[in-house]
């Protein structure tokens, strides 16, 4: 069956963008995430609802047959106007009444007048409620009972199915087992879950679980009492479309949409909004008893719920999109409470989707909620885990961060830098500098160019929180202890940062010699006292022989492979000391080898992306204990894709934006490498999609 | 006659058992100063006829309550009539007076109209079921209508179980010149709805084997239409009732009558409605029912009644809470029932809330 739905890229936790193949005005593809907006026989007369609709791709129709006899009765009764409405959105079709008479509509209209851009999704209205949970049980199997007649009789639709939980989450295994069982359902449509957000657990259990279970590529759907301020967080727990549908009851309900919550009308003193029917009218003129009071409120709330999903997808698209989302749940605190609990608990599967690098020029952090950020979490882990310390350390200094980002760009590190390499001088590598910094915690000077260390910005108050404290002094003593314990210690650091270094005193028995900077890090008198205390460290450095590969660039290569293929594996590749060699193109590196001038590698700047070539990766074969790996069935990639159905194994914790190797079937050779565009937990419940980006294949 | 065995609903019942106990709890510890010698009440308005606008007279009796409702099932799920029941035995003398005392209480009035009348004896339960109304007491009713010329038609309610061909044989010895007619709670043609959302108790092909044994002996058939029952969107009780209505149509039924629900205490519904979990049906949603579901041709066969309860108010069907807009729609459907005329029945009215309502048709939790 041709894919339905097809995921483009992660941007972060669930959140995707994706295509949802539905012909509609010429196009092949809607895009999302985006809204789906009801339309009936009233709101299609409604000149300025059409109007606001023109630039949208998604509508729900709920009865063609009444529809149909309304359109009949009006100036759109031509065939020509007629179709040219149905072609022009794509359309989903779901109603609000009974099971049979959907069945109805479909048989007799949708799929006997054969549109190519509706997709029906099979509705579960009645019982609006349930008693109890036998009640919640029983009516579902009975639901499920009709819904495998109708999608047996017609294996060959698409369809949407509808999901309900009563606040009885034992009902998924229900569901589960019933969308595993059929291939044609296409998309899931949850049209209770977040009707109450005090069960925040619960609707985090319950995405979790058909995460795990059901097939990735189906496309998530979610509607009932969701306002806007709910948009961000539903994409980026995956919801691919959100209905639209209360805007419209909260205007009947007389409520006023301002993102972060809806007020009643007759409280409005202010108008916030710039859309049209806002600006066109006055605060005079709103609470006028004569005015149209409805059709404004349904028309500014849809009009307001289309502005807040397209900024929404304009973070998804170019801008960091968990900032946006962690500014938006900050107006609820159940949102809030829901995104603390997603990274707390199911961080493992959470990171597996999340991309392990992403292009931004400033990732805010504008709370504590930040630092637990599945990508800040997967950064500190791999520094942790994957940074090898260099076998010629013979000291170590510890500096603050600075704002502008790469560190070694800023005035402060310049300054620090200056000191360090002009008392050091040809001794400069044996120098581990480490940058203190909250929330990534501890960030090795080689590392300060990947993502997010190169773009994450925060308040500085010189306050540290226990969090911020916990964090970074954490991860000094999981570095610290790679060292030996006579390794002197330098901490050229403000007095806020001193508990930090305290509390991994606590820990580990660490030789700290703190600098003097009472009157600032890059003032003179520090800059002095940082200098007094490397050159009276230095000028006792004694052997081994500095290598081959003690240049910075060479350094800061080697820590990249390992940061990505895991530690020491970057000995095997880079035998040499390298060269940085900038491109035109000023975002991209070369990596060559200084001495025969092979090229190694790229290093994307902006990203902190390293791509090797495959010659150099042959010499990690056998890939022992790299899972940055991929099996395909194959030994030549034709094209720049490796799809899911190309794939035999896969390595065991691969995340999207991942370097990965593709070996052939029997995996002793590699045919290509490339970009993951998927993580394992995406690849272990899919049958097809997109998996990796190929950058290099071998002919 | 049995009912079929499927038609349990050990989920419902329970829960309005339980409801229906506190509020006969609470009931029994007022007072009951029935006076079981005088109906529950009567009253005469007009009324349609099956060819001519006439005049009902219609007589509540207060009788033990219905079998149904008395039973373990607890009963139906927006029936609080057994609030009326006396509970514990009536006697037939006690019931017979309450007939004699409507009667002697309206009779001058049905001599002295030009009108003709329609006669309607309802007990809250079935007339036909001995426990409740004995034989004698139907007798001594029908002797007594028989007798007034003025009423060309009578109207009794029965549940399938208690028709049957004595209780029929009985109605056309007594009543011969008069057109009668079986009132008969179906609610809807569909037995999920009914069974696990009502819980009626009985199936439609109990329905159809009342219908078939009254038509073959001459009896008319009303088929009461519950509009909008609880567990349905609004969209779904339109769909419902639209299907229900095509089904009686087609089965010949002699009337149908749309009843929308109307919050009656010590009920389930009301006990979904106080947890805004049940909002009782627009008048919209009848209007366009009827105009979806009849054509001309059709209501010359059949005749369709709907005389809503509670209408108007929030308890009761109703659009919104403007007084002319209500009226104005009672209006229409009083129109059309007294006319029979599809005409009368436009879903276009002046108030602003039909947009709303559009809108209302949209959720799916309504």
């Amino acid at each position: 069956m041709k894919g339905f739905f097809e995921v483009s890229k992660f941007k972060g936790g669930f959140g995707k963008i994706g295509r949802i193949n539905l012909i509609h005005k010429g196009n092949r593809y809607i895009k999302t995430p985006d809204l789906i907006i009801p339309v009936n026989s009233h709101l299609i007369k409604d000149i300025e609802f059409i109007d606001a609709l023109k630039h949208h791709s998604l509508i729900k129709f709920l009865n063609f047959d009444e529809f149909g006899k309304k359109l009949a009765k009006s100036p759109f009764n031509d065939k020509q106007a007629w179709e040219n409405l149905f072609t022009y959105y794509g359309i989903v079709y779901i109603n609000s009444g009974s099971f049979e008479a959907f069945e109805h509509e479909l048989e007799n209209f949708v799929l006997k007048e054969n549109f190519k851009n509706i997709f029906p999704i099979i509705p579960y209205n009645v019982p609006t409620t349930a008693l109890n949970r036998d009640f919640a049980t029983k009516e579902t199997q009975n639901y499920l009972g009709k819904c495998e007649i109708l999608l047996e009789s017609h294996k060959d639709i698409d369809f949407g199915l509808s999901v309900k939980i009563f606040d009885n989450f034992s009902l998924l295994e229900y569901y589960i087992e019933f969308i595993k069982k059929h291939e044609n359902v296409r998309a899931i449509h949850f049209s209770d879950l977040f009707d109450n957000l005090k069960n925040f657990r619960n609707i985090l259990n319950t995405i979790i679980k058909f995460r795990q279970s059901v097939d990735n590529n189906l496309l998530y759907i979610a509607s009932g009492k969701i306002t806007p301020v709910m948009y961000s967080m539903l994409v980026y727990l995956g919801f691919d479309l959100i209905d639209a549908t209360y805007m419209f009851t909260l205007a009947r309900d007389g409520l006023y949409n301002i993102d972060e919550k809806a007020i009643p009308l007759r409280k409005l003193q202010f108008i916030p909004c710039s859309c049209k029917v806002c600006q066109s009218t006055s605060i005079e003129s709103i609470h006028n008893k004569s005015m149209r009071q409805l059709e404004f409120l349904y028309l500014h709330n849809i009009l307001s719920a289309l502005s807040y999903m397209n900024k929404l997808k304009q973070f998804i698209a170019t801008e960091d999109f968990r900032g946006f989302v962690e500014k938006s749940s900050l107006s609820d605190s159940y949102l809030t409470s829901m995104l603390r609990i997603l990274d707390r608990d199911h961080i493992e599967i959470v990171k597996q989707y999340t991309p392990v690098l992403q292009k931004v020029k400033k990732v805010s952090c504008i709370s504590e909620i930040s630092n637990d950020r599945p990508d800040f979490r997967e950064f500190r882990r791999r520094v942790v885990n994957n940074f090898d310390p260099e076998a010629y350390t013979k000291l170590i200094v510890l500096i603050p961060c600075s704002a502008k980002k790469p560190y070694s760009s800023s005035k402060s590190h310049k300054k620090l830098l200056r000191v360090l390499r002009d008392t050091a001088k040809s001794k400069f590598p044996y120098i581990q500098e480490f940058v203190i910094t909250s929330p990534l915690g501890v960030v090795p000077r080689q590392l300060e160019d990947v993502y997010p260390a190169n773009s994450y910005d925060i308040s500085v108050t010189g306050v540290w929180s226990e969090e911020e404290i916990k964090i970074s002094s954490n991860m000094l003593v999981e570095l610290l202890s790679n060292y030996p314990k006579a390794i002197p210690i330098i901490a050229h650091i403000e007095e806020n940062y001193k508990p930090i270094i305290e509390k991994a005193k606590i820990k580990l028995d660490l030789n700290v010699f703190y600098t003097d900077t009472s009157l600032g890090i890059t003032e003179k008198e520090s800059l002095i006292s940082l200098e007094n205390a490397t050159r009276q460290f230095v000028e006792k450095f004694e052997g081994p022989e500095l290598t081959s590969t003690t240049n910075t660039e060479t350094r800061k290569v080697l820590a990249l492979i390992d940061y990505y293929l895991g530690k020491g594996h970057s000995k095997k590749i880079i035998k040499e000391n390298i060269n940085l060699i900038t491109h035109k193109n000023k975002d991209i590196q070369f990596i060559r080898d200084r001495n025969s001038n092979e090229l190694i590698g790229k290093f994307r700047r902006s990203t902190g992306q390293l791509l090797l070539t495959t010659s150099v990766i042959e010499a990690l074969l056998p890939l022992n204990d790299i899972e940055n790996f991929v099996v395909f069935n194959g030994d030549r990639i034709n094209g720049n894709t490796i799809f899911r159905q190309g794939l035999v194994e896969y390595g065991r914790d691969l995340q999207p934006n991942d370097l990965v190797i593709v070996l052939n079937a029997t995996k002793e050779k590699i045919v290509g490498m490339g970009t993951m565009l998927v993580g394992t937990e995406f690849i272990k419940n899919s049958k097809t999609g997109k998996i990796v980006d190929v950058y290099e294949s071998r002919k | 006659m049995c009912m079929s065995q499927e038609s349990e609903s050990p989920l419902i019942s329970g829960k309005i058992r339980d409801i229906r106990q506190n509020a006969l709890t609470r009931i029994k510890k007022r007072t009951n100063n029935y006076d079981l010698n005088k109906p529950v009440s009567f009253w005469i308005k007009q009324d349609r006829l099956l060819n001519e606008i006439g005049k009902e007279l219609t007589i509540i009796l207060r009788t033990r309550g219905c079998k149904w409702a008395l039973g373990d099932s607890g009963g139906c799920s927006m029936c609080g009539y057994i609030r009326d029941a006396n509970i514990e035995n009536v006697s037939p003398e006690q019931i017979i007076n309450q007939f004699e005392y409507a009667l002697r209480n309206s009779i001058e009035e049905i001599k002295n109209d030009s009108l003709n009348y329609i006669v309607k004896i309802f007990n809250s339960g079935s007339f036909f079921d001995d426990s409740e109304m004995p034989k004698e007491v139907r007798e001594h009713i029908y002797e007594k209508i028989a007798q007034i010329d003025k009423f060309k038609e009578v109207v009794v309610e029965s549940r399938p179980e208690f028709v049957n061909q004595v209780v029929l044989d009985e109605l056309k010895k007594n009543l011969p010149n008069k057109y009668v007619e079986i009132g008969i709670g179906l609610e809807t043609t569909n037995d999920y709805i009914r069974t696990h959302y009502i819980n009626k108790g009985f199936l439609y092909y109990d329905f159809k084997k009342a219908f078939e044994l009254c038509k073959a002996n001459g009896i008319g058939v009303k088929a009461y239409l519950l509009f909008k029952p609880p567990f349905l969107t609004e969209q779904a009780a339109i769909d419902d009732c639209k299907k229900s209505i095509k089904s009686l149509l087609e089965l010949g039924v002699n009337s149908i009558s749309i009843n929308p629900v109307n919050i009656q205490k010590g009920t389930l519904v009301e006990y979904l409605w106080f947890q805004n979990r049940y909002r009782p049906p627009w008048l919209y949603s009848i209007i366009n029912c009827l105009s979806d579901s009849l054509s001309q041709p059709k209501l010359n066969e059949t005749r369709i009644l709907c005389d809503p309860s509670g209408a108007g108010k929030n308890r009761g069907v109703h659009n919104c809470s403007n007084r002319d807009c209500n009226k104005e729609s009672l209006e229409m459907i009083k129109n059309f029932v007294s006319s029979q005329n599809i005409n009368e029945l436009s879903s276009e009215t002046n108030c602003q809330c039909n947009k709303e309502y559009s809108l209302f048709l949209m959720e799916s939790n309504a």
